[in-house]
């Protein structure tokens, strides 16, 4: 790690050189990474900018020195019906980090998922985004994994949440092997048909209810009886961490006598995130016994 | 090719500005936007506010990102940006 103060001096020794001018030189990548100096930095110098080229390198230039020849050319590069197809980004440099950890991950997430390719744009870009939540969860990064989650849910809304959790909790993984098996000779049929079976299977999972932080309760006691009434052949309750699992034991505790009363047998499994936050998984099945 | 000025940057493909919360309004000006006095983004020469990839009214302070291929204005939200990746670039 870089001494902080190191990177300050460095970047004002850049800034020295190239303000007032219309030069840009390259700067140290960790100047970026270091949130304290960097917002100390711009705050001071409201004309320093940022560059990232990708695949080359960080960048420093003085933005008050661009001409109408470089206002014109953003607005080429930005003009909708221009046929430029370069690239660009104006990013904030919070959501910058984001994207780019965001980014590093792509190649991986299609060897883990081979169907990515094959899915709709607003599917692909959900799925890419859980694959990466579970690594965050994984490697123990509570906090962003949950962001994501939440960035999934405000854009996507319920459906998009939903499928979300469902990555999370092995489901699509599941499915897609499944589909591997059953179309093994045919896999053009999969590629057709893959789109259709994951929102089929969002929108009909009522019966698969998963147990967060802001899950109410009551209402999912409700819901769940109401599974329970109707006679769901397959009922799954999961929770990860220790509060949401104390809420999936209440629930079950809550509906003990319609359980035994409805004929289902409860299979429980206990896991563990590679982070070794404790998972509970319920599942209530209706076997040809006591269906 | 060596980058060593602004006029060197506009030939690159793939750059990102990557821009505190003062810079991006200075560069949404540059692109013929500003922001109306509830702190929607609008046209300036049409004084409507613009669209996001949201589909939806945009703050300035809740911008991500202005993108391009037909300017598109990214919420600070991962999935929205995911989502216009999908949409507009390679995911």
């Amino acid at each position: 790690m870089v001494d902080p103060s190191s990177i300050i001096l460095a970047i004002k020794s850049v800034w020295d050189i190239i303000k007032g001018t219309r030069k840009i030189k390259k700067i140290n990548p960790e100047f970026l990474m270091n949130g304290e100096a960097r917002k100390d930095f711009m705050n001071n110098n409201p004309n320093a900018t940022i560059i990232y080229v990708q695949g080359d390198c960080y960048y420093l230039g003085d933005k008050s020195q661009w001409n109408e020849k470089d206002k014109r050319e953003l607005r080429q590069i930005y003009n909708p019906l221009s046929k430029n197809e370069k690239e660009f980004d104006i990013i904030d440099v919070d959501f910058f980090k984001r994207v780019q950890d965001f980014k590093k991950e792509l190649p991986d997430n299609k060897s883990i998922n081979p169907f990515l390719k094959f899915l709709d744009y607003d599917l692909r870009a959900i799925l890419n985004l859980s694959i990466y939540a579970k690594k965050l969860f994984d490697a123990g990064e509570s906090e962003n994994a949950q962001k994501i989650r939440d960035d999934i849910g405000k854009h996507h809304g319920k459906d998009g949440r939903k499928l979300c959790n469902l990555y999370l909790s092995g489901y699509i993984d599941g499915m897609t092997e499944f589909l591997i098996q059953e179309y093994v000779q045919d896999m053009d049929k999969v590629k057709k048909e893959i789109n259709q079976k994951i929102n089929k299977f969002v929108k009909e999972s009522d019966y698969i209810f998963f147990i967060h932080q802001n899950s109410e309760e009551g209402f999912i006691l409700a819901d769940v009886k109401k599974c329970i009434n109707q006679e769901k052949p397959y009922i799954a309750l999961h929770g990860a961490g220790p509060s949401n699992i104390k809420k999936v034991r209440q629930i079950l505790n809550e509906l003990e006598d319609d359980i035994t009363n409805k004929g289902y047998d409860i299979n429980e499994e206990n896991k563990r995130t590679l982070s070794l936050c404790p998972l509970l998984y319920i599942y209530l099945t209706k076997t040809s016994r006591n269906a | 090719m060596e980058i060593s000025n602004w006029d060197d940057l506009f030939l690159k493909n793939n750059v990102s500005f990557v821009v505190g919360k003062n810079q991006m309004e200075n560069f949404l000006n540059d692109l013929g936007n500003e922001k109306d006095g509830q702190g929607f983004i609008i046209n300036s020469n049409t004084k409507k506010r613009v669209i996001s990839q949201d589909e939806d009214e945009i703050k300035l302070k809740e911008l991500g990102s202005i993108s391009s291929a037909s300017k598109n204005f990214i919420k600070d939200n991962i999935a929205s940006y995911a989502e216009f990746l999908a949409q507009k670039r390679t995911l």
